[in-house]
């Protein structure tokens, strides 16, 4: 078809393919973005509606398996102790998202040399930091400096949103307990009127969501973006199809461009000189383990059999607060009002390495607070009621992400039978919780319920764990400068077809505690940098 | 409870599913949202209606909420229920989702709890008192520097 091939092909229209997308366009390069789904539509971006919370139970729910539209795949996830969340289309899970746009700490890219644990990464903090900096600003973001567990730095574009009096309280409480607290710095605009439905899509258009925030500036720049497009395989090109390229291992190969099917189900190939795949750690990993062939028979790029391996999906739980008294507390910015990270550090006393963030969020509104489940108590007759009552305006929720190590053992296959109606085989996830994750989510759980009761809380509720919170795929195509032990290399190309880059979060190396769209995102623009040093000229 | 209009397939199905059954219906959101706490229960806010328009709005719930209708024992319709709960809690919860979102999503409920819904603030109204920092910030950096890394 005349204008589907590009210099570059971009696979996956979410925030980190459209910062590649963006900053190649800037710089002159014809690209191509495939994207499987389309817009979100009005069943999806459902914040301004009165019964906002039972459509995120279906038609706007972030679990693929649940919300089963046309641009979903199934995700089969029988052996995974945790679900996996995300929004297939433009704007990917930026749709969705609370919007908590976090570095991650200098810590996190060298945990084997300070806490002797997995690897360090091949790219430090200080690298990444110029990186985060312009995103800072062309993402929105709004962010109060100083924070003292970050080094000096940042650029945000909006002071920090209030923390509002439910944040206080507890910021109060953690003044008392010598604990840490910070505004939650978050890529939402200044203009937010703390609606505290981000999640659901702002009526207002303050929170960042790329397909309304960043893809109309990126097509005005040039980029080409093709919706209902599901790439089907990463094709080589034709110099390294007769080498029979990759069949050793060291010996590099070249993508020649992808392979596709549109909505009607019509196969379209599209030549390129590059690919980039940011279609999160499931989908990528999924794409190339399908784009195997002659002299790749384990997938693309897959030499080191790492391929889907090493996934991580950030363990999660909530501990909520009552209060007695009305703090208004179903409003406010959804994802963080304030965050935590006392815990977030290795302290070898504890028994275990890494730790968790902390997210403190308001409650929502009288559909969540009637229905949420209260452990092992009653959900019907009086509860609905009660729990209405007792949770609306009066409840603050902090969520506790814990970081994950990498366990070659967690994975994603594809299934060798199903496929979806592009034909593409489905992933299959096979996670168990580490057994330090599920530690640090133990100690930090009975560090929340200090936290909230010292602010006021008349009652505490804990969960052992949200086992269907998997909003962060992470690791599967993970980064590293060995071939041997690492997919992608310190600039995220596959050492095996160097013309291949991954911009999602499955080149991470280790998880972080952090949520990672930051991180993401400042990798792929830095890589994006090297594809244009790459560039013939 | 209205009569509804077969306009469509969906449309169809769903009358399939709640006409006739009003008072079925009726019995069973009573049980699942009593009264409390200074709220209504289901039974004294026309749920019946409401649960219609959440069907008709999200036909997802359709088929499992016919299906656990069904499933239930009018005579005895507490401990039916709970049976229910305890044997298909994949038609047990949409049948709880569509009634309680139905009935939280009252006017009544909402004139009770004195919701709303979510407005619109202004964040000026709401500053970060800039003294409540210091505490914090006595207490300095706070971040790990990892070694210089030989590359």
């Amino acid at each position: 078809m005349p204008g589907d091939d590009a210099e570059v092909i971009v696979v996956g229209a979410g925030p980190t393919g459209v910062v590649v997308s963006r900053r190649l366009a800037e710089a002159g390069v014809d690209v191509l973005c495939l994207e499987q789904g389309s817009y979100p539509g009005d069943d999806v971006v459902v914040g301004g509606r009165r019964d906002w919370e039972l459509a995120g139970r279906g038609p706007a729910n972030a679990s693929p398996n649940v919300r089963r539209a046309s641009a979903d795949y199934e995700v089969l996830e029988d052996d995974s102790e945790m679900k996996m969340l995300t929004w297939n289309g433009v704007g990917g899970g930026s749709v969705q998202w609370a919007a908590q746009w976090e570095r991650f700490l200098p810590s996190d890219f060298a945990v084997r040399s300070l806490d002797g644990v997995a690897d360090d990464w091949p790219v430090t903090y200080a690298e990444l930091a110029p990186f985060y900096d312009r995103l800072d600003r062309a993402f929105g973001v709004a962010a109060r400096r100083g924070d003292p567990m970050f080094p000096p730095g940042g650029d945000p574009a909006f002071p920090a949103l209030p923390i509002m009096p439910v944040g206080e309280r507890v910021a109060r409480a953690h003044n008392e307990l010598g604990w840490h607290w910070w505004p939650g710095p978050v890529a939402i605009g200044g203009r937010c009127k703390l609606l505290g439905v981000c999640a659901f899509g702002c009526p207002h258009g303050q929170k960042v969501s790329v397909d309304t925030t960043y893809w109309p500036g990126t097509l005005s720049a040039g980029a080409r973006l093709r919706t209902g497009a599901r790439a089907r395989r990463v094709l080589l090109d034709r110099t390294s199809r007769a080498r029979g390229d990759g069949s050793a291992r060291g010996r590099r190969s070249r993508a020649g461009g992808v392979e596709w099917v549109d909505a009607e189900g019509r196969e379209h190939v599209s030549r390129a000189a590059a690919v980039v795949l940011a279609a999160n750690a499931v989908g990528t990993s999924r794409l190339l383990l399908a784009s195997s062939g002659e002299g790749h028979p384990d997938g693309l790029g897959n030499g080191s059999g790492l391929v889907g391996r090493n996934l991580m999906l950030h363990p999660h739980t909530r501990v909520i607060g009552l209060f007695d008294e009305d703090l208004g507390a179903n409003q406010g910015h959804w994802g963080q009002l304030l965050h935590c990270l006392e815990f977030a550090e290795t302290d070898e006393s504890r028994g275990f390495p890494r730790g968790a963030k902390w997210n403190l969020g308001p409650g929502s509104g009288s559909v969540t607070a009637a229905l949420h489940p209260w452990p092992g108590e009653p959900r019907w007759g009086k509860a609905p009621a009660e729990h209405a009552k007792a949770w609306l305006g009066r409840s603050a929720v902090w969520g506790i992400t814990a970081d994950d190590l990498p366990s070659e053992a967690n994975r994603v296959e594809l299934d060798p039978t199903r496929t979806d109606a592009a034909g593409l085989p489905l992933p299959v996830l096979h996670y168990k919780i580490p057994a330090e994750a599920r530690a640090i989510l133990g100690f930090n759980r009975a560090r929340a319920s200090e936290s909230l009761e010292r602010a006021g809380a008349a009652r505490v509720l804990d969960f052992e764990l949200m086992p269907n919170f998997g909003w962060h795929q992470l690791g599967t195509t993970r980064m590293g400068t060995d071939p041997s032990t690492s997919v992608v290399d310190e600039w995220s190309r596959l050492h095996e077809v160097p013309n291949v880059m991954v911009a999602d979060a499955g080149v991470f190396v280790t998880g972080s505690s952090l949520n990672p769209t930051a991180t993401a995102c400042a990798l792929a623009l830095r890589g994006a940098e090297r594809l244009l040093e790459d560039r013939p000229r | 409870m209205q009569t509804v209009a077969p306009t469509s397939g969906a449309r169809s199905h769903l009358s399939t599913t709640v006409v006739g059954k009003c008072e079925l219906i009726e019995a069973v959101a009573a049980a699942l949202v009593e009264p409390a706490a200074g709220l209504p229960g289901a039974a004294a806010v026309g749920i019946a209606d409401r649960i219609e328009t959440v069907l008709t709005t999200y036909p997802r719930y359709v088929d499992p909420f016919g299906e656990a209708l069904a499933a239930l024992d009018p005579v005895s319709l507490t401990a039916s229920l709970a049976a229910l709960e305890r044997s298909r809690p994949d038609l047990f919860t949409p049948l709880l989702e569509v009634v309680v979102g139905a009935w939280a999503l009252s006017e009544p409920v909402w004139e009770a709890l004195g919701y709303e819904g979510q407005r619109d603030l202004e964040p000026a109204a709401y500053p970060i008192p800039e003294e409540i920092f210091e505490p914090l910030l006595a207490r300095g950096a706070r971040w790990r520097q990892p070694p210089e890394v030989d590359r």
